[in-house]
């Protein structure tokens, strides 16, 4: 959501979360994953 | 935490959701060439790369919901440093480290004494993350040295001078910090170690640590005494050594992460790592299943943040504790 809605990089989100880039990215992901699944279930 | 009973859709669904992801970084050039190999590889990875794009489009919808409003990201606090900068010191960091560890590998460090192993500094201003190679990572702060060596038997850094913050991943291996006179041992935690004014302080943010003393002149570990902290303490080692609590102010922030877990054991969770408690009005709302990170502290964010997601209500009891409740008499949704 911060990607979407702030506009930040993935790096600005990491640099604020204190995350890596790379679970940053693992993170929206598995939100995406989330929903695919949840809608594949619909 | 790994949900054990993926099926082949759904391990596919996540491969695909991390590709897209992944060409929307920084570093989707590197792994163009790997996403077009995977993308074309099968129909199957087509479609479920078409199904991810269409989920991230229908995740935007959640900017007009109550989640989308209510969430908050954590600012990293007191950071003086622009993210440019910190972000430039980082993808130098990883450059130099590749290098640090390919010579280092066939030096037998020795940890206690600093002798032998591959430094790394920051500059005054300066704030850098380094991937670590087993997956551990390391934000060292401003004007700080930390001497990294990595053995088949033991994971050992060297904490010259400032402060450095470890993330620790869980392996059989141990990973020690050497800082003045403290020596902490770790697993899979989180802490920060922090040099100056002739002491060292640790505090434990999450996991458990053990700090033990060493006799500043010998370069050998000699435990006078061994402390287990917990997370929220702090331990203080100069001249006298103690053991504080760090008061809620200044607790260090970090985030609680959550995959599919009961309601009820991520409020227990939260709570242990709080000061104002969160209860569960019932039993259905206890087995309600949560995934996401929160910011660990925050009782009335993370409530919020709940009571959107699953359409609760948040009480506040006078005593300051928050109570979720089921909305009475929902009308049936159309």
């Amino acid at each position: 959501m911060a990607h979407r809605l702030d506009g930040l990089s993935h790096a600005q989100i990491a640099e604020r979360t204190g995350l890596s880039v790379k679970a940053v990215e693992k993170h929206m992901s598995k939100a995406i994953a989330q929903i695919t699944r949840y809608r594949r279930r619909g | 935490m790994i949900w054990p009973f993926r099926t082949a859709q759904q391990r596919l669904d996540d491969q695909a959701a991390l590709w897209l992801v992944r060409m929307q970084g920084a570093d989707r050039e590197r792994f163009r060439a790997a996403f077009e190999h995977w993308l074309a590889a099968s129909p199957a990875h087509r479609e479920a790369y078409e199904e991810a794009t269409i989920s991230q489009q229908a995740g935007g919808l959640i900017e007009q919901s109550p989640i989308g409003r209510s969430r908050r990201l954590p600012e990293t606090r007191g950071s003086p440093v622009p993210v440019r900068y910190a972000l430039a010191g980082a993808a130098l960091a990883a450059a130099v480290l590749a290098v640090i560890f390919l010579t280092s590998a066939y030096v037998p460090p020795s940890v206690a004494t600093g002798q032998g192993l591959a430094s790394y500094s920051a500059a005054a201003g300066e704030k850098v993350w380094l991937d670590l190679p087993d997956g551990s990572r390391m934000n060292l702060g401003g004007a700080s040295v930390a001497r990294i060596a990595f053995t088949t038997t033991e994971r050992g850094v060297r904490l010259e001078s400032g402060t450095a913050r470890f993330s620790v991943a869980h392996e059989g291996r141990p990973f020690r910090v050497f800082a003045g006179a403290a020596v902490v041992l770790a697993r899979g935690t989180v802490f920060e170690v922090s040099l100056g004014h002739g002491r060292t302080i640790v505090s434990l943010i999450e996991g458990s640590v053990e700090v033990s003393e060493r006799a500043a002149s010998s370069g050998t570990e000699h435990p006078r005494r061994i402390t287990r902290l917990s997370p929220g303490q702090q331990m203080i080692i100069g001249p006298s050594p103690r053991l504080v609590d760090a008061g809620p102010g200044r607790r260090p922030e970090t985030l609680l992460e959550f995959d599919d877990t009961e309601l009820s054991q991520a409020v227990a969770e939260f709570n242990r790592r709080s000061d104002r408690p969160i209860r569960v009005g019932g039993p259905e709302i206890g087995r309600l299943r949560v995934t996401g990170a929160f910011r660990t502290g925050d009782s009335e964010a993370f409530a919020q943040s709940l009571a959107a997601a699953f359409r609760l209500r948040v009480e506040r009891r006078a005593d300051g504790t928050l109570v979720l409740h089921g909305l009475p008499a929902r009308p049936p949704t159309p």
